[in-house]
């Protein structure tokens, strides 16, 4: 199921929420919790559920081991069950997200013609076993205790709300909400208030900006214009941005509300002036993760560390797909991080405006890398947005980009801190009356209600419309 | 108040689940005329198909398409949509483009699909019309339209509570797969073609993909040197887009012209081309297309016709020598595609008419689901009477829409048989062969040779039926699209 779906929204959520207060004690609110992460995540993949029981059961019995381990004083032991949940979770994804990647390029390699299997990845696989290993590293280092009950774990593994497309929530992060929680009514409503942003920002922002996008560049790089390629890819730029980080608000909003508290994985990265910056604001949990799990344990900066940047760099950008674009992807941050690192000096003499524009193209130009599966498709663009295509601009690309004005504004608008400072105005006008004692005024409540309100509303609408499937007709 | 994040947050959610409960009860309707198609019905539950995934993506379809004040919201995502698709507001500014792959390779609808969507909405269970209004219902004089094919009587009986498997599921089902401006991922945006409105006119601009033109010519000379005593008569027709829309939109790789002199050029010598093109391009002042439909008016096929009794030497019977009609208010496929966008609006308020003309020597059609040609279903030739009720569906007065086969028997007395390959574009034109053939046989080539469809061999058909002409009449997407060239050669693949 995804949150963005009318299902989840008018029946989902309003049922498992009504469950979830309805029953007195933590550990049936869990079981509820798990209940309906187990439908949600079986909605989409009715199969593939038991895949992500079996995972949360061996990464659970590994801590176990592990602790037990750590009773007797066996490290040996500690590093077995270590090594095998490692081997089991890596083996996972290796087998359902990257064995037909591998199969083809052993082939390209070898000149064989083994048959590539036929396996339909599971959702969310790469997020909830990076989750798995967080927990056993974490245990294996001595940082968090082991998990005695299997359901918690199973929980935390499965949550519904970061179940599918993160954030990557680190063990260490909730296991003491994993046994009591508490829900205040400002953080109920924030919560609210968050998850119906996020849903926005997909509905509203991220599903038009995609539309326009394909609509301008799938199958028709070979023939692009200047501006066509601009256009599109600023919109897959603002697209990107709005899918991935309205996911997370969504996430981070659901998990409140259930008295979860989560970090954040985004922080405005279109603001950045640098590549470092924006990497220090965009996906942060994937990159903390592979800082910490990964690039440390790899010697960091004490010891080759052009070296394990590269490793990193190249870990993440295959995370993100088994492709070579992806790869490519991730070699293009590392290319871009060092030369930051080296001429750091030199950089930051520049004035943050000027390093703006420079910034943005980059991430821009690797957005572009990041769409096309297909090397040509990713030549042709490049040619196309330096004036190597197929003319500056023509009539038809004149009609889209008239067309998507005001959605180039709003994603613009958006993805800056503005809304937010503006709403922090809004707050302290309303400030005014506040009564003594209360965190926000009852006006500026009152008016967040009626602006979750309508965009509830505008995203039922657009999901209504959506569904449009105007075939009978036409289909002469 | 201290609680009044609970509380406001309470009421939102309460809202949301007041909405949520009232959809899961309220779960009518079947057919949305506004929308102008079937929606989606309670999808079958089997342990397979929940494994596979596929009965809770229907169900999720249908909980979509049944969701409380669906059409209302339909309404208001229009008016959204006028703030993502921006053109301005005035009727002169009006633009838009969209990308889209009509899915008409796929196959068609005939009357009889519509009228039994109709029947549905119609529904006494929730009476959206009155039904006064309606003379299908009212009218004694209306004669009963045929009866549908799958229904009732269906050779394969099913079980009863399987829902009707009607040619709308069939459609649907591929509907799914590659309608709509979403595009789909593995078609390219360069076959998809694209949709467009200009002011007053919606036009469908196809994209050349040379490939796929060579094939469709080596098809046809395929069934030339396959059948040497039958003659085969090429006709490929322009649709509005290349004399109505901007240059660049019929020019280059737009360019019509070029693609239907690209795949005549590239037919043998025994294939006689007819030049539809230009009598058609000397009469763009004169009304040969829809603006809100994307087919040729009857008119339009007309002149194909004169340029066909050029090309075989025959006199054509002189326009004005027809009983002529016409059904006012049409607002066909171009305004249902783009319904969803608020540019629509300048062509729901500026419907187009369907004139037809008459046979001149009495004919009777029937159809059939097959090559058989056993339990023929009566039609009309050209209807005169189908329902006023919906403004969306009067193209289909023309051979009662597409249907597998369907052979016309005149009253011309031992004059030759043909056969005539078409989808849409071609219905318009066959009621003029009328005056000339002793007997027509309409193939719909979508309908043949792939999935569950059944067989035809054209090659022996034709042989069967002693044929001694065959027409093949598409239009430039159809020359462009690889399913459709794909159908066309299957019919002679042995």
């Amino acid at each position: 199921m995804v949150f963005s779906s009318l299902v989840f929204l008018y029946i989902f959520l309003p049922a498992c929420m009504l469950l979830y207060i309805a029953v007195p004690k933590i550990w049936m609110k869990n079981g509820i919790l798990i209940l309906f992460s187990l439908v949600f995540y079986a909605w989409g993949e009715p199969l593939y559920v038991v895949l992500l029981i079996l995972s949360a059961l061996v990464n659970w019995s590994c801590g176990a081991l592990i602790g037990i381990g750590r009773l007797e004083h066996r490290t040996g032991k500690m590093k077995a069950a270590l090594i095998l949940a490692i081997l089991v979770d890596l083996g996972t994804l290796a087998l359902f997200k990257y064995a037909g990647f591998f199969v083809e390029n052993f082939n390209a390699l070898t000149g064989l013609k083994i048959a590539a299997p036929e396996v339909v990845m599971p959702i969310g696989i790469s997020f909830y076993t990076f989750q798995a290993l967080t927990y056993v590293i974490d245990v294996y280092r001595g940082n968090v205790a082991v998990q005695k009950s299997y359901p918690r774990f199973l929980l935390y593994i499965a949550l519904f709300p970061q179940l599918i497309a993160g954030p990557i929530v680190r063990y260490s992060e909730i296991e003491p909400q994993l046994e009591e929680r508490h829900v205040s009514s400002e953080s109920f409503f924030t919560g609210l208030t968050r998850f119906l942003i996020g849903l926005g920002k997909k509905v509203l922002i991220a599903n038009y900006c995609g539309a326009m996008t394909s609509q301008l560049l799938d199958g028709k790089t070979a023939s692009l214009t200047t501006l066509a390629a601009w256009l599109g890819m600023l919109l897959y730029t603002f697209q990107i941005y709005f899918d991935f980080s309205g996911y997370s608000d969504m996430a981070i909003g659901l998990g409140r509300m259930f008295g979860f508290e989560y970090s954040e994985n985004f922080n405005f990265p279109y603001m950045s002036t640098s590549i470092t910056e924006f990497w220090r604001r965009w996906h942060i949990s994937l990159s903390s993760f592979f800082r910490d799990y990964v690039y440390i344990p790899l010697g960091g900066n004490r010891r080759h560390q052009y070296l394990n940047l590269f490793i990193v760099w190249a870990l993440t950008g295959l995370w993100h797909g088994a492709s070579w674009n992806f790869v490519l992807w991730g070699l293009y941050f590392f290319v871009l991080l060092c030369f930051e690192r080296i001429f750091k000096g030199l950089l930051d003499l520049l004035p943050k405006a000027v390093r703006y524009l420079p910034t943005m193209l980059l991430v821009i130009f690797g957005w572009t890398l990041f769409y096309f599966t297909d090397l040509r498709d990713v030549v042709n663009t490049f040619a196309a947005l330096f004036g190597h295509g197929a003319g500056l601009t023509s009539a038809e690309t004149k009609i889209h980009f008239v067309s998507c004005i005001p959605l180039l504004i709003l994603a613009a608008v958006g993805s800056t801190s503005l809304p937010k400072n503006l709403s922090m105005i809004i707050a302290a006008l309303c400030a005014g009356n506040q009564k003594r004692g209360e965190a926000t005024s009852t006006a500026f409540y009152v008016l967040t209600f009626l602006f979750d309100l309508a965009v509830l509303f505008l995203a039922t609408v657009s999901l209504i419309g959506s569904s449009y499937n105007p075939f009978l007709y036409f289909r002469f | 108040m201290k609680n009044k994040g609970f509380i406001l947050g309470g009421i939102l959610l309460a809202v949301m689940l007041v909405l949520g409960v009232v959809s899961l009860v309220d779960t009518d309707p079947t057919v949305s005329l506004v929308e102008n198609r079937k929606l989606a019905t309670k999808p079958a539950f089997s342990a397979e198909r929940l494994f596979s995934g596929q009965y809770l993506s229907e169900l999720d379809t249908y909980y979509n398409d049944t969701f409380p004040l669906r059409e209302r919201l339909f309404k208001a995502n229009q008016q959204l949509n006028g703030f993502y698709h921006y053109s301005g507001r005035k009727e002169e500014n009006n633009v838009l483009l969209i990308g889209a792959n009509t899915g008409a390779e796929e196959g068609g609808v005939s009357l009889a699909d519509y009228e039994r969507a109709q029947a549905e909405q119609e529904n006494p269970t929730k009476p959206d019309k009155d039904p006064a209004q309606d003379p299908a219902l009212t009218d004694p004089d209306v004669p009963t339209e045929p009866e549908d094919p799958n229904g009732g009587e269906d050779p394969e009986q099913l079980p009863p509570d399987e829902p009707e498997p009607n040619v709308l599921d069939q459609v649907d089902a591929a509907a799914k797969h590659d309608s709509g401006w979403t595009v789909d991922e593995n078609a390219s945006y360069e076959q998809a073609g694209a949709v467009m409105i200009i002011g007053k006119q919606g036009m469908e601009v196809p994209s050349k993909v040379p490939d796929v033109i060579t094939s469709y010519a080596n098809v046809l000379n395929t069934f030339a040197e396959k059948m040497p005593d039958v003659q085969v008569y090429s006709l490929i027709t322009p649709n509005a887009a290349e004399f109505y829309s901007p240059l660049e939109f019929h020019t280059g790789s737009h360019s019509q012209k070029d693609m239907i002199s690209s795949a005549y050029s590239q037919m043998t010598d025994e294939i006689i081309k007819v030049d539809i093109y230009s009598k058609l391009a000397e009469r763009t002042d004169q009304y040969i297309y829809f603006r809100t439909d994307h087919h040729w008016t009857a008119r339009g096929a007309y002149f194909a016709y004169v340029a066909f009794c050029e090309a075989k030497g025959l006199d054509p019977v002189s326009l004005e020598d027809f009983e002529s009609g016409r059904y006012d208010e049409f607002v066909g496929s171009l305004y249902t595609f783009t319904r969803q966008y608020p540019q629509s609006e300048v062509l729901w308020n500026n419907p187009d008419y369907v004139e037809y003309f008459l046979p001149i020597v009495e004919s009777h059609a029937k159809y059939y689901m097959d090559s058989t040609l056993t339990n023929g279903i009566p039609i009309y030739v050209v209807s005169t009477n189908i329902s006023n009720a919906s403004k969306q569906d009067k193209y289909l007065c023309f051979i009662s829409g597409d249907t597998p086969i369907c052979v016309i028997e005149t009253a011309v007395e031992d004059g030759p048989t043909c056969v005539v390959l078409k989808e849409s574009y071609g219905n318009a034109f066959v009621p003029f062969l009328t005056s000339h053939y002793s007997k027509i046989i309409v193939i719909d080539p979508r309908e043949f040779n792939h999935g569950s469809k059944p067989y035809l061999d054209l090659v022996a058909f034709a042989q069967e039926q002693e044929v001694d002409d065959l027409l093949v009449i598409n239009y430039p997407f159809m020359i462009n699209n690889a399913a459709y060239v794909g159908y066309l050669r299957a019919l002679a693949a042995n």
